[in-house]
């Protein structure tokens, strides 16, 4: 098992961190080898969404499995894996902090990636280091996204 | 109008190109601006079904409003822009060419931007350089998307 823990000062309000958050249709945008996300119920973060997490391997589709489990407005959000995909353990929790010049983040990614669902043709470290470069980028991403400016 | 003709052979059957077209959530993969994707209603693409995207364009959040208006199944999409976003006029075509084990795919933008939206924009030059980067980037993200293999079994 792996973890993962990252912090950033994000130059704009909980409430624009809060919004990325909680519309997952950013998830492609958020990792760099996520593809696409089907989320069941449609529509924003709700505590047990289902999501289903297109990505890729090298030149190999992937799936991973997940679940919204906490929410905590403008300073909470949790989320953990579901079986079946290409992580056996996952979870991401995100605490946000209201500070001088914006929101303190503070990520913790704990994973571990499926020996089953990849199979012997697969070195275990590699996708390790990927994953781990999918949750260095994740942070850096979040500020980008959450500092946007909307039109008008 | 600005116009953009693109043309590419993608390494998959139509099939599978035609799985990454089909599904709107492969939308901000395959614009390399796009951020999100909000379908009505959701599911795979079919004739009506509407998209408000969230893109970048420098450090600006905007809106695209797009209808899809033609589906024939592994040969022709098609979808314009509706009223409200940053395309006055927005038009898209892709018609896929089976050949073998490939796919040729031709793809066409033409676009025109909203005065009224853009002069919200401080600077309606990267809007258009933005605008002119995602249209161009698209046929190689989807090659790259379509040519992606499963796992094998």
């Amino acid at each position: 098992m792996r973890t993962v823990r990252e912090s950033v000062l994000v130059q704009a309000t909980p409430e624009s961190v809060w919004e990325v958050l909680m519309d997952p249709y950013y998830t492609p945008k958020l990792y760099p080898d996520i593809l696409n996300i089907m989320v069941d119920p449609p529509g924003r973060a709700v505590v047990g969404q289902k999501r289903t997490v297109g990505g890729k391997a090298g030149k190999r589709l992937i799936e991973l499995r997940t679940v919204v489990l906490d929410l905590v407005p403008l300073q909470k959000f949790e989320v953990g894996g579901r079986p079946g995909g290409a992580l056996e353990e996952f979870s991401e929790v995100l605490e946000l902090s209201q500070v001088k010049g914006g929101t303190q983040v503070k990520i913790t990614f704990v994973f571990k990636v499926s020996e089953d669902y990849f199979g012997p043709e697969f070195d275990l470290f590699t996708l390790e280091q990927m994953v781990v470069r999918n949750q260095e980028v994740y942070i850096k991403n979040l500020k980008e996204l959450s500092e946007l400016r909307k039109v008008g | 109008m600005p116009r953009i003709v693109d043309s590419i052979v993608i390494l998959a059957p139509a099939e599978t190109v035609w799985r990454v077209l089909a599904d709107p959530t492969y939308i901000p993969r395959l614009y390399r601006d796009a951020l999100t994707v909000e379908m009505n209603p959701p599911g795979p693409v079919a004739v009506g079904q509407r998209y408000k995207v969230l893109n970048r364009v420098g450090d600006l959040r905007t809106e695209v409003f797009v209808v899809i208006t033609r589906v024939e199944k592994e040969k022709v999409l098609s979808s314009r822009g509706t009223p409200g976003g940053l395309f006055e006029t927005f038009r898209h075509t892709v018609v896929l060419t089976p050949n073998a084990w490939e796919t040729k795919v031709d793809i066409t933008f033409e676009y025109t931007f909203s005065s009224s939206y853009t002069a919200k924009i401080p600077d309606v030059a990267t809007a258009e350089r933005t605008a002119g980067t995602n249209l161009r980037g698209y046929a190689q993200n989807l090659k790259d998307l379509s040519e992606l293999l499963p796992l094998p079994s």
